[in-house]
């Protein structure tokens, strides 16, 4: 959406300043025009949609809690199955995120989501690692995604795009790099932001979160006010 | 300056909705009020706001420049210790800021008085910049308004070219509470100018920032964050438990962490203090300063953080005139001498005047039925008298 305001009508155009000899047009006090690329019509929700930011556009990506259920879906086949499924596990093992104790491991990753790491790694003993869910492959070879292991998302982390807390989701999964992969229980194919699909960690990542927020939500949320209670801004 | 009622237009929700506003109403009350307008002479705005807006920031400036090395004025702002080096770097770096608000008693006889300077997180943005002008184009082609009539708002095209200024090429992340619709519609609005200037301009919420092992704050997906504009406001970051990895992350912040020396209460009490009997401002003092004694029987109390008018006290005559209750204060006080908001058929008005970079950009009016602008305050379009 673009408005362009008039061109100043003869009675902006006032004489210059003494001195300068030329007769100038009022500057006007306003903008000229205003774009809006966004927000216009749609509201904010536009904003999560795929192509107005290439960090959003999304891949077609499958997903699969076993090997059994990736060859017997036959959206790929067998060999691809078994070849993802390995270079899931081989890439788990190497690159899940660690945590130093079981409580900050399932503060991500949720009650039964962790395990002990030398159950899965010796170079991982005495920490804790989050279970491998889930896969995450291409849709097609074509793509060339990175085949990921996925962990589970604890719901109190569990946001949709709008921020908002998705209540009794089922099967969300995260990605070792902490992107995060809403998956509807049943459903093999799913949409992930490109970011997501193609960021990977190579080597094993500590990313802590929920760090900023606390203070604010604690504050601004208390509500009582009966205005626009919530929020950040010095209205 | 004069309050001038006109019927709103019937289809302003549609307007609304086209313009992608979409927290005009809150809980079934008007934020958004075109049941009047307020005028303004050119002079009023360009000799009462415009100029002590661009002079009173470059006293903020001076006055970040001396803070930022001086532990007592650091201290009676409440600001904790371990986030001083942050403040004081982000300030040798001289990291560019965005944009602000400042507050005005102000009805147009005699000069406008500072009340506070939302340098840090300030709102009401969209609507000043872009309804409030869609406002005036549309009163101008109907003829509803007079012909001729301006406004002081270049805020879309400052915000637009500043962020072309300023941001680095790879993005801005912008970081807030999602399910807070005001918040969320200023982000939507600085991502869309952002969008404008060139630059990728992801939403985040702020809760999914995170922090790796070598002390870089990242997105969601676990990249590096370059520029992270957030709306939320430095004492909380400070606060927070990764406030404290602020100073030594590579990430720039808009607005960056110097603008937590002026987006405090305290500051209005320095600036007395530099600039004595300046017309645009109020006495004010530190509670614990004696000296506040010479405000006498009628004083504001704020609180150094707060906002939208929240655990604001006045006080009359000896007398409690209004207060406001709410979750700030505990970080401390200051008093200033009353400058009782101007009353317009009962409303009591309270001028926003717009910085972008060091520029002063722009005007907003809102509407109170008390002497406190809280966030029940409405929202009045303004012009300039032709």
């Amino acid at each position: 959406m673009t408005e362009t305001a008039p061109a100043p009508d003869a009675d902006d155009v006032a004489a210059g300043g003494p001195g300068t000899g030329f007769a100038a047009a009022r500057r006007s006090k306003r903008s000229a025009a205003v774009s809006l690329v966004l927000v216009a019509g749609a509201g904010a929700a536009a904003l999560t949609l795929g192509g107005l930011d290439p960090s959003q556009r999304e891949e077609e990506a499958l997903v699969y809690g076993t090997l059994g259920a990736c060859i017997a879906q036959q959206l790929r086949g067998a060999e691809a199955c078994i070849a993802a499924y390995k270079t899931a596990q081989e890439t788990y093992a190497a690159t899940a995120p660690r945590y130093e104790t079981e409580a900050d491991c399932q503060r991500h990753h949720g009650t039964g989501g962790c395990t002990p790491g030398a159950q899965v790694t010796e170079a991982a003993r005495g920490r804790y690692l989050p279970v491998m869910a889930a896969f995450m492959m291409g849709r097609t070879d074509a793509q060339d995604l990175p085949v990921q292991p996925l962990y589970p998302h604890a719901p109190e982390e569990e946001h949709d795009e709008a921020g908002t807390a998705t209540a009794g989701h089922g099967g969300g999964y995260c990605t070792g790099a902490g992107g995060r992969v809403a998956y509807a229980g049943g459903a093999s194919r799913v949409h992930v932001p490109a970011s997501v699909a193609r960021t990977t960690s190579a080597t094993p990542r500590t990313i802590s979160r929920g760090g900023f927020g606390g203070t604010g939500r604690a504050t601004a949320f208390s509500g009582g006010s009966g205005g626009r209670a919530g929020g950040s801004g010095g209205g | 300056m004069r309050r001038v009622p006109i019927p709103e237009r019937p289809d302003w929700r549609l307007h609304a909705a086209r313009a992608g506003f979409t927290f005009h109403t809150f809980d079934g009350a008007p934020y958004w009020d075109e049941s009047a307008y307020y005028a303004f002479g050119l002079a009023e705005i360009e000799d009462a706001i415009e100029a002590p807006s661009a002079a009173l920031h470059a006293l903020c400036l001076a006055f970040v420049d001396r803070a930022v090395r001086d532990a007592a004025i650091l201290r009676s702002l409440r600001i904790p210790e371990h986030a001083w080096d942050a403040i004081r770097a982000s300030w040798d770096r001289r990291d560019p800021g965005l944009y602000g608000r400042f507050d005005f008693s102000y009805g147009g006889d005699g000069p406008a008085k500072l009340l506070e300077y939302n340098a840090d997180t300030p709102t009401a943005l969209y609507e000043s910049a872009v309804f409030q002008w869609l406002w005036l184009e549309d009163g101008l082609a109907r003829g509803r308004l007079p012909a001729g009539a301006d406004q002081f708002n270049t805020l879309h095209e400052a915000l637009v070219a500043r962020l072309a200024a300023v941001a680095p090429p790879e993005g801005v992340a912008f970081a807030g509470f999602a399910d807070a619709p005001e918040d969320r519609g200023t982000l939507a609005y600085l991502q869309d100018c952002a969008l404008q200037a060139g630059r990728a301009a992801p939403f985040l919420p702020v809760e999914a920032i995170g922090l790796d092992a070598d002390g870089r704050f990242v997105d969601a997906a676990g990249a590096p964050i370059g520029c992270l504009f957030k709306l939320y406001p430095w004492e909380w970051m400070f606060a927070d438990p990764f406030g404290r990895a602020v100073g030594a992350a590579t990430t720039r912040f808009l607005e960056p962490p110097w603008k937590a020396v002026l987006s405090n209460k305290g500051l209005l009490a320095h600036l007395w203090a530099m600039a004595p009997g300046h017309p645009n401002l109020l006495p004010t003092f530190f509670e614990e300063d004696p000296a506040k004694a010479a405000l006498g029987r009628s004083f504001v109390k704020k609180p150094l953080y707060g906002r939208e008018g929240a655990n604001v006290l006045i006080v009359r005559d000896g007398a409690v005139a209004a207060r406001d209750e709410g979750p700030y204060g505990g970080a401390g006080y200051v008093r200033q001498a009353l400058a009782a908001l101007p009353d317009f058929a009962g409303r009591r008005a309270l001028v926003g005047s717009w910085m972008v970079g060091d520029r002063p950009a722009g005007l907003c009016v809102r509407e109170s039925d008390g002497l406190i602008t809280t966030d029940r305050a409405r929202f009045v379009p303004h012009l300039i008298d032709p």
